[in-house]
């Protein structure tokens, strides 16, 4: 569905006075069992959510829609690599989604570097799905991008359309296209490859990976240790070959910048966790959560990567204590916003919004939209406010929350309000 | 807009070209912060009253052409989370400048005019951006931390907070990805309006500015303190030119790692009468490496292709190096340096502690900082993988100086340092020019100017091209997205002047065209390396819709006329 006429964006303002309903959304549900504390706060705004089910659905592909609306509306000059980020963000969601239609819709639309680095996205999206001819023709139309392109961007173009030759079982096309690429990106590739390569082979994946980390170089330290995860996945029922890859991310994370160890902390539990190693990923998420607790960060960066965290313990299946953390930054976000840029306001809350979300806790996700989008509307200025309502419509469609009449109105309000100056 | 605005004058001048000033130009009056994005025009003037900030999430659009002239105290600064969109062209840079220099135009022309011994007649420009810096120790904010922190911060220099919940003046962050704007083909004049002592303005002020900011063809012409001063960050700047500053004419500081390709240098005075410092040049390039020698980040910079030309009889240092700094000097030409060309100023004003010079507290002595490799990072309040903040040195010795011209430098001292850290062992490719093979096509010095203790000796007219021992080097830039391939030495090839058609140097009669022209012998040649070819092609489809090099005819656009220029030029520059 496309809506690129007035008319049609009225019309879909219209239909979002009611609620939007989730098709297919992994946590759309609200949890009956979690009672929002959070309309205790008294500096918060008041939760006006009804407690009523959905009066209407509407799918998630008309709120990324509407983002994308949103973000085409930021001028080019001088926004352009603002508006075609915005942009891209929405086309990678509806990736996400496995809404590869409006995915390439998007991404034509899209100016610059980051059109050739979509399609090579949607590709990859093609051949895992076998569809052999339609990988090829996007890995054509994302290189077709990077001829014009130079530098990283084209690299970033050339990795991911060689991730689809991988994909579709052309190893030496892979390798013939990222010939002359430098050796920072190509660890995405061979992350990439690790995924796929024999048994046989893997060894041979695990060296390279040493080799790279023994550089200390930033960028291959990065490649590595993703690369490993992906290893650690392989050799899952190989406790020798196990043993090898924990040590190496053991001893490779403390060499990362704070907030990347709280990251890839949490994404070696994942990966635990998905093979069936549960203590080990909890043990791995108490790490991640004790560094991220002993160290100062800005406010800004606090409750997002809190709520990392928080989503982390649910995949773990331990909610109540992710439902607590949530909850603390919430309540602490009243005084923790005074030092944060009113301009960055709303990424806190939308992160402890999609935690919610991910908890089922319907009413407080709301209740951190509906903050969101008003801490959005403080910047004089349409660019950072359009930024911000966009990122927002994404948030909310990656969520599946429910859109509540409050909301949709803070919605249109704001989006009537993205005009000069920007 | 919010920002408050009052149409005051029409402007006097009547132009004649489409360049000039029109009989319409208005003065506008900028006379609060600018809180939201506000765009100025070519066709009027605008005049900064007082210190002026853009404010978080605004940006500033200057149009190609347009005259920023103000009175004395006007300035302007860019605050983090701000945009400043100043994109000037070959043919219509923006200027920022004084009423006074205006008045010497003829008919309001900017490609007019008249050299002056003056500076302090307006402010400067500020940009502060949200990359690391490394600003701890004495006169830090106390909160900061010596490793390097996103919380730590610092107040620029030059700026007065209006209480303490201003945070206007505030630089620095945990993003070296950075965007404050573009900054592109700016003619900065007759500035540095001192608001206190030891609290003057730089030309231009960069303080903690991220990657994604783009700054080139940058000119500052007579300032009465720094010419461009940066402080942390990792910005990196291309094609500048700097000209008789009162102070430091390039001054690095508080852990920048950037880069710098074609950049030049002409040491001489600003303010007749001045001591050095505050009218009569100093250093050439001061690099200071941290606020504390063992703060991190520290300085670690490379430079391409500059060329420095000092002042004979009574200047100052060419290079000199404090507290830890790092950096590379390659393909430059060091020329008429007044004292040594490198020099290790084993002092520091900011010191209190004992914390000044090299080999301080576990960091490097100022020798082995000379044999130590690029990639070897402090262990002293490390980052904690260092190689994802130091990106700007990709090969070589932390400090190196190589495939370089060294041309009558003829103090005593000139190259005591240099000799015994071994610049001119042969494996640097540096070359010490004899007499009469200048490595640049020709300088011409006014009568001597007794400026109180000093003798200047003024440049007033320049052809930097390339020549001699300069017209090839050894190799070319390492591979590196930034740099463009030049395979010869100083900011000059031969047969180009990039100062033509939008420098003040230009419009005062002081640089010299090129045998051709203004215009370059081979304009489609756009990375400079001699040849057009699928490179520059690249280029072109890059740029695409946008100024700046690959805008080949100079219109503010990258279009079909530039693309047919291209095509029509295909293959060896002749």
């Amino acid at each position: 569905m496309r809506f690129t006429s007035k008319q049609t964006t009225i019309a879909l303002i219209t239909q979002l006075i009611i609620f939007i309903g989730q098709s297919g959304c992994a946590n759309e549900s609200t949890n009956p069992k979690s009672e929002s504390v959070l309309k205790q706060q008294p500096e918060m705004p008041a939760i006006q959510t009804p407690a009523s089910p959905p009066l209407a659905n509407l799918s998630r592909d008309d709120l990324l829609d509407l983002a994308f609306q949103i973000s085409t509306s930021i001028p080019i000059e001088p926004f352009a690599s603002d508006r075609a980020r915005m942009q891209a963000l929405v086309s990678q969601a509806c990736i996400k989604n496995g809404s590869l239609i409006q995915a390439i819709q998007y991404a034509s639309r899209i100016e610059g570097w980051r059109q050739g680095e979509l399609f090579a996205l949607i590709g990859q999206q093609y051949a895992t799905a076998n569809e052999t001819q339609r990988a090829r023709d996007f890995a054509a139309r994302a290189m077709e991008v990077a001829t014009n392109e130079i530098d990283w961007r084209r690299e970033r173009i050339v990795i991911e359309t060689a991730k689809i030759y991988l994909q579709l079982g052309d190893s030496g096309k892979a390798s013939a296209l990222v010939e002359g690429v430098t050796q920072a990106e190509l660890g995405k590739l061979e992350t990439a490859r690790t995924a796929i390569v024999l048994q046989s082979q893997l060894d041979n994946q695990a060296d390279m990976f040493d080799k790279a980390l023994a550089t200390k170089n930033f960028d291959l330290v990065r490649g590595a240790i993703e690369g490993y995860l992906v290893w650690l996945d392989r050799v899952s029922e190989d406790e020798i070959r196990t043993t090898r890859a924990l040590k190496v991310i053991d001893d490779a994370l403390p060499g990362l910048p704070v907030d990347l160890q709280v990251k890839y902390g949490i994404d070696f539990a994942d990966h635990l966790h998905k093979n069936l190693k549960r203590d080990l990923a909890i043990l791995k998420l108490d790490k991640a959560t004790e560094i991220f607790s002993a160290t100062t960060f800005l406010p800004e960066d606090v409750a997002p990567l809190g709520a990392m965290i928080a989503r982390a313990r649910i995949r773990m299946g331990d909610e109540k204590s992710a439902r607590l953390f949530l909850q603390r930054f919430y309540s602490e976000h009243s005084t923790r916003r005074e030092g944060i840029v009113n301009l960055r306001r709303a990424t806190s809350l939308r992160a402890l919004a999609e935690g919610f979300c991910e908890l089922g806790d319907r009413d407080d996700a709301i209740a951190c939209y509906t903050w969101a989008l008003e801490e959005g509307t403080i910047n004089p200025n349409a660019r950072p406010r359009a930024e911000d309502l966009g990122a927002t419509c994404i948030s909310m469609a990656e969520c599946g929350v429910s859109l509540t009449p409050e909301l949709k109105h803070q919605i249109d309000t704001i989006r009537s309000s993205l005009t000069y100056p920007w | 807009m919010k920002t408050r605005t009052l149409c005051k004058t029409v402007a006097a001048t009547i132009g004649a070209s489409m360049i000039s000033l029109s009989a319409n130009s208005a003065e506008i009056l900028v006379t609060a912060d600018i809180a939201t994005s506000t765009t100025w025009t070519k066709n009027n003037t605008y005049n900064l009253q007082g210190q002026r900030y853009i404010l978080p999430g605004a940006t500033l659009t200057i149009e190609a052409g347009t005259v920023v002239a103000s009175d004395v105290g006007g300035s302007l600064a860019v605050t983090r989370d701000a945009r400043i969109d100043c994109v000037g062209t070959k043919l219509e840079p923006v200027i920022f400048t004084s009423k006074q220099d205006v008045a010497t135009w003829t008919a309001g022309n900017p490609k007019t005019g008249t050299w002056r011994a003056v500076a302090n007649e307006w402010g400067n420009v500020t940009v502060m951006g949200n990359g690391f810096i490394g600003k701890y120790g004495a006169g830090a904010v106390t909160t900061n931390t010596a490793s390097p922190n996103s919380g730590n911060y610092a107040n620029m220099e030059g700026l007065t907070a209006s209480g303490s919940s201003d945070t206007r003046t505030f630089y620095g962050g945990g993003n070296d990805l950075d965007n404050s704007g573009r900054f592109e083909y700016v003619s900065l004049r007759y500035g540095g309006k001192v608001v206190g002592l030891g609290n003057e303005l730089n030309g231009l002020s960069l303080g903690g500015i991220g990657k994604e900011t783009k700054i080139d063809h940058i000119e500052i012409m007579n300032n009465v303190d720094d010419g461009i001063e940066i402080w942390g960050g990792c910005v990196d700047l291309k094609y500048v030119t700097i000209w008789n500053i009162g102070d430091d004419s390039l001054d690095v500081d508080h852990g920048w790692r950037g880069k710098i390709q074609f950049g030049l240098i002409v040491a001489g005075y600003s303010i007749a009468g001045a001591a050095s410092g505050s009218g009569f040049c100093d250093s050439l390039v001061e690099m200071d490496g941290a606020a504390k020698s063992d703060a991190q980040p520290v300085t670690t910079a490379c430079f391409y292709n500059m060329t420095l030309i000092g002042q004979p009889l009574s200047g100052k240092a060419g290079t000199k190096w404090r507290d830890n700094a790092r950096a590379q000097f390659n393909n430059c030409i060091f020329m008429d340096i007044g004292k040594e060309v490198v020099k290790n100023d084993n002092t520091d004003g900011e010191a209190t502690d004992g914390q000044t010079g090299y080999g301080y507290n576990g960091t490097l002595t100022f020798a082995d900082t000379w044999t130590t490799n690029y990639n070897v990072y402090s262990t002293v309040n490390p980052y904690s993988n260092p190689a994802s903040a130091y990106t700007a040195q990709r090969a070589g010795k932390l400090i190196q100086y190589t495939d370089s011209v060294f041309y009558n430098n003829v103090n005593s001292a000139a190259y005591t340092e240099a000799n015994a850290r071994g610049v001119f062992a042969a494996a640097n490719n540096n070359v010490l020019a004899v007499a009469g093979s200048s490595p640049i096509a020709s300088i011409t010095r006014g009568p001597n100017v007794i400026s109180g203790t000093v003798v200047v000796q003024p440049v007033i007219s320049l052809d930097p091209r390339a020549t001699n021992a300069a017209a090839t080097s050894v190799s070319a830039p390492i591979s590196d997205p930034f740099f463009t391939t030049a395979q010869y030495r100083g900011a000059f090839g031969p047969n180009e002047n990039w100062l033509c058609g939008w420098t003040a140097a230009d419009a005062f009669g002081m640089s010299v065209p090129p045998p051709t022209g203004c215009a370059s012998s081979c304009p489609a040649d756009i990375n400079l390396d001699g040849i057009v070819n699928g490179t520059d092609l690249a280029g072109i489809l890059s740029g695409w819709g946008s100024s700046g090099s690959s805008d080949i005819n100079s219109d503010g656009t990258t279009n079909g006329v530039d693309l047919a220029t291209l095509l029509s030029g295909w293959g060896n520059c002749i």
